[in-house]
C-alpha cells in the first residue's frame, strides 16, 4: 500500500457507484443548462432583457445603463446591455440566434432587420407604431415588410456636408448648386501646401463610405434595381449617371487630403474640427466634436445637402438607425419594456445623449419641450432647421442603399457589406479602371449575389 | 512479464489465458480516463464539431446561420474554384506566408546567434527581444496603425520633418503589402528567436572545440555544426510558421481588411468576407475547407521531403 492510500483524507477510492453517480449528476446538470431550464425558471420569476446595442457613444452607453437601473427599480426586470460595433452586427446577431441566445431588444443599423424578419426572428412592431401614429413619422422613416413594421426608427442619421462658412465668406463662395460649382468651390478652398484641403470624403471599403459617400449617386438619380429586382446599374438609362458620378468623384478626390482610400470616420471628424479641411461629410456628431475639441468653430460652420449634377433637387443619405424586438421567450416582457421606454420619454432622453447627431424621425419630437430646451439644440437651432429641411421631400431627395428595389430586402445588406460601391470607387482611383468598366464590374457582382439569393 | 509468458507459450501451444487485471491497474485505467475525458470533450466540442459543421455547411447553400440550408453537393466548390478572386487570394496567401516565414527565420536565426554570444547585458537584451511576442495582436496592430497613419502618424510626421512626402501606407498596393509583412515579421520573429536560442544551448561545446582544433573559422562552424544540428528544429519551425502564416487572419484583417480593394486579400480573409459580409456561408466554408485540405497536403508533402526521424 502506498503512502497516499494510507491517508483517508488524501485518498478516497472511486467506487463504480460513485463514478456513475458523479457522471449522472454532471450529465444532468449539462442537459439542464443546455436546454435553458434554469434560465426559463429564472425568467418566469423576473425576466432578464438582453439588449444588443450598436451605439458606442459613451453618453449613450451611460444612459442605457442608468435606464436599466431605473427599469429594474420600477418593473423588477433586469436589463443587460451588450455594446457591439456596427461592423460586427451581422456576425453577432446571427450567431447569437444560432447559439440559442437571441437578443430581446436590438438597437442597430437596421439593414439586417429585414433578413431577421424574414427568418421569423423579430416581433412585429406595427401595433406600437400605430399607437404612436404612423403620420408622426417623417418621409421614408417607416418601411413595411410582409405587411408589418419591424423597425422603430430613432435616428434619420442623414449624411450631409458640413462646411466652414467663414472660409466660404473669405473667398466669396456660395453654397454650390451643381457639380461644376462644387468643383470650383473645392478648387478655391484647396491649399495643400499649407495642409488645408477642400474636402474630407471617404472612398475605401466600409460602412463609412457606403453611408458617407453615396449621396452624389442619389443626387444623380442612380438606382441599383428595378421593381422586379433586376439589376439596372449598367442599364442604358442608369449607367451614364453612374459613370458621370465616378468621373466627378475622381476629380473631387484631388481636393481631399492624401490617401482618400484610408479616410475613416475619425479622419472626417478630426480633419474638419482641426481646420484641415473646409468641408466634410457627416452628421451632427461632427458638431459635437467641434463643441468638444474646438468650440471656437461652433459659429463658423454650416450644413448643406449634396448638390445634383446639373442643379435641381439636392440629396442626403439616410442612415437607418432603429430599434427591433427579437422573437424570444422574453418578447412579451420586452414589448412591455419598450412601451415603458416610449411612454416615459426615455426615447427623448436617449436621443438627447448625442442631441445633434440623432436626428429624430418623428415630427412630435421637434415640438417636444424637453428636446427643444436642450442647450445644444437651442445653440445650433439654425442647423436644426436645415436638418428639418432634409425631411421635406419637395426640397431634398433622401437616398439610401436600403431604398433600392421594390421593397425592403436582404439584398440591401448584401450591397452594403460586400462593399460594391466603395470597390467601384477604388477600381477607378487605385486600379485606374475606366468608370464604365468599374460600373460593369459592380453590376456583375450585384447580379451574382442577387441571383444566388 | 506478460511478453515473457506469451513467448513461453509459443513452444507448447495452449489456450491463451486472459490477462488478469488487478485493482491497481483498474484504478489507473480510471485515472487515465479521468485525465483523458476533459481534453477529449474539449477537443470534440471546440474542434471536431465546428470543423465537421463547417465542412458540412460547405455542401449547402445558406445565406446566414439562421437560414434553412439547401443541399448543393459540390456546387460551392465548383463556384469558388472557378472564381478568379479565389485564386488571386490563394497566391496572395502563398506570397504572404512565404515572405514572412523566410524573413522571420532569417532574422530570427540571426538574432538567436547574436543573443547566444557572451556579452554584458545579454539577459536584458534577450528579454527585450521577446517583447513583441508577449503583446496581444490587437495592441500590436493598433500601435503600428497609429504609427503609420497618413495624416497624424509618427512615422509620416518624421518623414515629413526630413523633407520626405508622407506615405499612404494603406492606400497603395505596395504600401499595404509592406505594412502587413513588416508587422507580421516584427511580431513573430521572437518566436523563431526563442526556439532557436533554446536549440543553440543544447549544442555541446565539445563540437565547437573540436572544430576549433581542426582550424574551422566561425563561418565554417556555423555552416557545418550549428545549422546541421539545428536542422530538425528548422524543419519544424518552417512548417509551423507556414501553417500559422497561411492561416493568419488577425494582423491582415486589422491592418488592411484585405484592401485596398482586394490587393492583400488572402484565403482566410476571403472565407470571412464570403461568410459574414457577402451572406454566402456555403462559399465561405468551402474556402475554409479548401485551406484545411491544402495545408494537410502541404504538411504531408513537407514531411515526405524532410523526414524528421532521419534527421535525428
Amino acid at each position: 500500500m502506498s503512502d497516499h492510500q494510507s491517508s483517508p483524507a488524501l485518498y478516497t477510492p472511486m467506487s463504480r457507484r460513485r463514478l456513475l453517480r458523479t457522471l449522472g449528476a454532471a450529465g444532468g446538470a449539462t442537459l439542464l443548462s443546455a436546454t435553458g431550464l434554469p434560465r426559463q425558471i429564472h425568467a418566469a420569476k423576473a425576466p432578464t432583457i438582453r439588449i444588443f446595442n450598436n451605439e458606442t457613444d459613451p453618453d449613450t452607453i451611460a444612459f442605457l445603463k442608468k435606464m436599466a437601473t431605473d427599469y429594474k427599480a420600477e418593473a423588477g426586470a433586469t436589463v443587460k446591455i451588450e455594446t457591439v460595433p456596427v461592423m460586427q452586427t451581422v456576425t453577432k446577431l446571427t450567431t447569437s440566434i444560432k447559439a440559442g441566445k437571441p437578443y430581446d431588444f436590438i438597437i442597430y443599423w437596421t439593414n439586417l432587420a429585414i433578413q431577421l424578419a424574414e427568418e421569423g426572428q423579430l416581433a412585429p412592431l406595427g401595433e406600437i407604431i400605430k399607437e404612436v401614429g404612423v403620420d408622426d413619422f417623417g418621409p421614408r422613416a417607416l418601411r413595411k415588410f410582409k405587411d408589418d413594421y419591424w423597425i422603430y426608427p430613432y435616428d434619420y442619421n442623414f449624411n450631409y456636408l458640413l462646411y466652414r462658412k467663414d472660409w466660404f465668406a473669405e473667398k466669396g463662395l456660395a453654397v454650390p448648386n451643381d457639380w461644376n460649382e462644387f468643383l470650383e468651390v473645392c478648387k478655391a478652398l484647396n491649399d495643400p501646401k499649407n495642409k488645408q484641403y477642400a474636402l474630407t470624403l471617404p472612398f475605401g471599403n466600409g460602412v463609412h463610405t457606403n453611408w458617407g459617400n453615396t449621396a452624389f449617386l442619389w443626387a444623380a438619380g442612380v438606382e441599383f434595381y428595378d421593381d422586379e429586382w433586376n439589376v439596372i446599374l449598367d442599364s442604358p438609362d442608369i449607367k451614364p449617371r453612374v459613370v458621370k458620378t465616378l468621373e466627378f468623384l475622381e476629380k473631387v478626390s484631388q481636393y481631399t487630403p492624401p490617401g482618400p482610400l484610408e479616410t475613416s470616420l475619425k479622419d472626417m471628424l478630426i480633419n474638419f474640427s482641426n481646420g484641415t479641411s473646409a468641408m466634410t461629410s457627416y452628421t451632427g456628431r461632427a458638431i459635437h466634436t467641434i463643441e468638444d475639441r474646438n468650440p471656437e468653430l461652433a459659429d463658423k460652420y454650416a450644413i448643406m445637402s449634396y448638390p445634383g449634377p446639373d442643379g435641381g433637387k439636392r440629396a442626403v443619405t439616410y442612415g437607418d438607425d432603429g430599434f427591433s424586438i427579437g422573437k424570444t421567450s422574453n418578447t412579451e416582457a420586452t414589448v412591455d419594456f419598450f412601451k415603458w421606454f416610449l411612454s416615459t420619454e426615455r426615447l427623448i432622453d436617449y436621443q438627447l445623449t448625442v442631441a445633434l447627431h440623432y436626428q429624430p424621425p418623428q415630427y412630435s419630437t421637434y415640438k417636444n419641450e424637453k428636446w427643444r430646451s436642450n442647450p445644444l439644440i437651442q445653440k445650433h437651432w439654425e442647423t436644426i432647421e436645415v436638418m428639418m429641411d432634409f425631411m421635406n421631400t419637395d426640397k431634398t431627395l433622401v437616398g439610401s442603399i436600403d431604398f433600392q428595389g421594390p421593397q425592403a430586402s436582404p439584398n440591401h445588406a448584401r450591397i452594403m457589406t460586400s462593399n460594391v460601391i466603395p470597390k467601384m470607387y477604388s477600381q477607378v482611383l487605385l486600379k485606374k479602371m475606366t468608370p464604365s468598366q468599374a460600373v460593369d464590374a459592380a453590376a456583375k457582382e450585384i447580379r451574382e449575389f442577387t441571383t444566388r439569393s | 512479464m506478460v511478453t515473457l509468458r506469451r513467448s513461453a507459450t509459443l513452444a507448447t501451444p495452449a489456450p491463451v489465458q486472459p490477462v488478469r487485471v488487478g485493482p491497481l491497474e483498474r484504478r489507473e485505467r480510471k485515472l487515465f480516463l479521468a485525465f483523458l475525458t476533459p481534453g477529449a470533450l474539449l477537443a470534440i466540442g471546440a474542434l471536431f464539431i465546428p470543423v465537421f459543421y463547417a465542412i458540412q455547411l460547405s455542401f449547402y447553400h445558406t445565406e446566414s446561420f439562421i437560414d434553412t440550408p439547401e443541399f448543393v453537393g459540390l456546387g460551392n466548390y465548383v463556384r469558388i474554384f472557378t472564381d478568379p478572386r479565389y485564386w488571386e487570394a490563394f497566391w496572395h496567401g502563398l506570397f504572404y506566408a512565404g515572405t514572412t516565414v523566410f524573413l522571420q527565420v532569417v532574422i530570427g536565426i540571426a538574432i538567436a546567434l547574436l543573443l547566444h554570444q557572451e556579452f554584458r547585458g545579454r539577459n536584458w537584451l534577450r528579454s527585450a527581444a521577446l517583447a513583441p511576442y508577449i503583446l496581444p495582436t490587437v495592441v500590436v496592430v493598433y500601435i503600428w496603425k497609429w504609427l503609420l497613419n497618413l495624416n497624424h502618424g509618427l512615422i509620416n510626421v518624421g518623414l515629413e520633418s526630413i523633407g520626405i512626402t508622407p506615405i499612404a501606407w494603406f492606400s497603395s498596393v505596395v504600401g499595404a503589402w509592406f505594412s502587413i509583412i513588416f508587422v507580421s515579421v516584427w511580431y513573430w520573429t521572437p518566436f523563431v528567436t526563442i526556439t532557436f536560442l533554446a536549440a543553440l544551448q543544447s549544442i555541446s561545446d565539445d563540437l565547437y572545440d573540436a572544430a576549433a582544433v581542426d582550424g574551422a573559422n566561425s563561418w565554417q562552424r556555423l555552416l557545418h555544426i550549428t545549422l546541421p544540428v539545428l536542422k530538425p528544429v528548422l524543419v519544424v519551425i518552417i512548417m509551423l510558421r507556414t501553417i500559422f502564416m497561411f492561416n493568419k487572419f488577425d494582423i491582415v484583417w486589422l491592418l488592411t481588411s484585405g484592401g485596398p480593394l482586394t490587393s492583400t486579400e488572402h484565403l482566410p480573409i476571403l472565407a470571412y468576407q464570403k461568410t459574414f459580409d457577402m451572406f454566402d456561408i456555403g462559399g465561405g466554408t468551402a474556402v475554409a475547407t479548401s485551406i484545411f485540405l491544402f495545408l494537410t497536403l502541404l504538411i504531408w508533402l513537407y514531411f515526405r521531403l524532410f523526414p524528421i526521424e532521419e534527421m535525428d
